[in-house]
């Protein structure tokens, strides 16, 4: 094994695995320095006390609250409104974009309110949904629907317009239609594009369940991690937010496996932004 | 697009033809918008709905607000801790980008830490913000800063990563210092990655800087659009969403430019690609 390591190392092309398997210790190390330096910051005052807590306080917080049902109906509250939220975003944005994307005339007339839309950062809105629905879980999933649903319906709509000309009257030509049109000839251009708005959206969807649970306290993971800071429970307050670095986290990976397993074909296996 | 004239003739009967045909393109990106405005316009009219309030009301109220009586104490504010997070941003991400794309291992034992910082969702260190720098602007800044840095950072990085290695040989052969090499290969291989990330930015940049003020703030145009709402001022909401929303663009659009001018030879190569 280290033979091949070894025999490896000069050239430029070596694979990840052999890289992550040496670098476990580093990287640990790094972990555990990053903590040290947060704790001694904290302990030498350069944080202030009344802010920062340190390490054994936010690990103990941690141990407690991982098993009070509060934590995880707060979790299970924040995850449910984001879920309804994206799967009506991807059942809404996906067909619609595609439909837009499919006649030229219609893709140039929509493009520029689209844009408009999408620049605009959808927490503007919470105040407007707060009015119709209170602060509750239908406010959140209307919210994360408002906001999460342009990304994708715009990279639906690209992914379609992306279509080769010459691609589409091969298809033609050999009379390629139906669902065999849809999964050897529309899916493969589109699939890319469609991924990366569901991970955008995801993302954004998951900052409006946060957002507005803060802003609303609307039951759910940011208004407990809000509540926690306003009652001076600070280290329960680190606790909450190491929890929803974990689920981020969470949400990225499977995002990035997918991306991998579904495009493994695709020559551009790094993140395209567009 | 074809020039109106070629360089060295004067303007030709065949190039005042083309102009209709300008006009045309134009016509056909915009038509859409303007008939939503007039749709919302015409619709909105007679309403009497307290949530929807006629377009032409909100309007009046727009003018009133923001041309230009409470640009100095809700607008300005915003974008001044706006850009300034974004610009340290650019600081921080990318030099740090650069060298974490340039260097294999270091990029490879740093790559869990950056994962987490990029997938902790933002909003929720407010609160812990808060606890440790106040609610001054300086908290502000930095919070946005916390959210902003990792798209350009990340951009920056793969966009190094990403520098043919072809490229780095022949400006090793050629003996180019660390300077031409920075200036000259990586920074310009990895613009178009690295103004990506700054478009990323700007937009978690906006929602950071309006929650922000939302939840604490005693100006700015987050607090100005919750405030007007919680007193049922539902005419003054629409106008600070109208505002934001047209900054958002405006943000975008602007960028967009730059975008097009500091990258003029790497459109101009992906348009030569695509034509064949």
């Amino acid at each position: 094994m280290s033979v091949t390591v070894q025999a490896l190392r000069g050239v430029r092309t070596r694979t990840a695995g052999a890289g992550r398997c040496s670098n476990l210790a580093p990287q640990l190390a790094l972990v555990v320095l990053l903590l040290a330096s947060w704790d001694l910051l904290v302990r030498t005052g350069v944080l202030p006390a009344s802010g920062a807590v340190r390490l054994s306080g936010i690990a103990g917080a941690l141990g407690d609250v991982v098993f009070t049902a509060a934590l995880w109906t707060a979790v299970g509250d924040s995850l449910t409104s984001w879920l309804v939220g994206l799967a009506v975003c991807v059942l809404v944005g996906v067909p619609l974009g595609a439909l837009l994307g499919w006649r030229d005339g219609v893709y140039r007339s929509v493009r520029l309110v689209l844009e408009f839309v999408r620049a605009t950062p959808p927490v503007v809105l919470i105040p407007f949904v707060l009015l119709f629905f209170g602060p509750s879980q239908e406010m959140k999933i209307f919210l994360v629907v408002l906001g999460g649903v342009w990304p994708i319906l715009i990279q639906s709509m690209y992914g379609v317009h992306d279509l080769e000309g010459t691609l589409v009257h091969t298809a033609r030509a050999y009379r390629i239609r139906g669902p065999r049109f849809f999964a050897s000839v529309l899916m493969p251009t589109v699939l890319p594009y469609l991924l990366t708005g569901a991970r955008v959206s995801a993302v954004l969807g998951l900052l409006l369940t946060i957002g507005s649970e803060m802003v609303t306290s609307a039951p759910g993971l940011g208004r407990a991690i809000f509540d926690a800071q306003t009652s001076n429970d600070l280290a329960g307050m680190y606790a909450l937010v190491v929890v929803a670095g974990v689920i981020g986290l969470l949400v990225n990976t499977v995002f990035t496996v997918i991306e991998r397993k579904v495009l493994s074909w695709h020559p551009s296996q790094r993140p395209v932004t567009s | 697009m074809a020039p109106l004239a070629a360089p060295g003739h004067v303007l030709t009967w065949r190039a005042f033809g083309r102009l209709p045909r300008l006009a045309l393109t134009v016509a056909r990106e915009l038509w859409f918008a303007v008939v939503v405005l007039a749709l919302w316009w015409v619709l909105s009219s007679g309403s009497t709905s307290f949530y929807f309030p006629p377009l032409s009301e909100i309007w009046a109220r727009f003018q009133e607000l923001w041309l230009f009586d409470r640009v100095p104490t809700d607008v300005w504010p915003s974008l001044r801790n706006f850009g300034l997070a974004i610009v340290l941003s650019c600081a921080v991400g990318i030099p740090l980008g650069v060298v974490l794309g340039s260097l294999r291992r270091v990029r490879e034992i740093v790559s869990p830490v950056l994962g987490f910082g990029w997938a902790l969702p933002k909003l929720a260190l407010l609160p812990a913000f808060i606890a440790v720098a106040g609610i001054g602007d300086g908290m502000r800044v930095s919070f946005i800063l916390a959210g902003a840095v990792w798209p350009i950072l990340l951009g920056a990085q793969d966009g190094v990563r990403a520098v043919d290695p072809g490229l780095r040989d022949m400006a090793r052969s050629y003996r180019f210092g660390r300077g031409t090499l920075l200036f000259r290969v990586l920074l310009p291989a990895a613009a178009p990655q690295i103004f990506a990330g700054i478009r990323t930015s700007l937009a978690i940049g906006l929602v950071l800087m309006i929650v922000g003020e939302m939840l604490v703030a005693s100006s700015g145009l987050g607090f100005f659009v919750l405030q007007s709402q919680q007193s049922y001022a539902l005419v003054d909401m629409w106008a600070g969403a109208l505002l934001i929303g047209m900054l958002g663009y405006l943000i975008t659009l602007l960028f967009t430019v730059l975008e097009r001018f500091v990258l003029r030879w790497h459109f101009a190569r992906r348009a030569m690609h695509a034509a064949g």
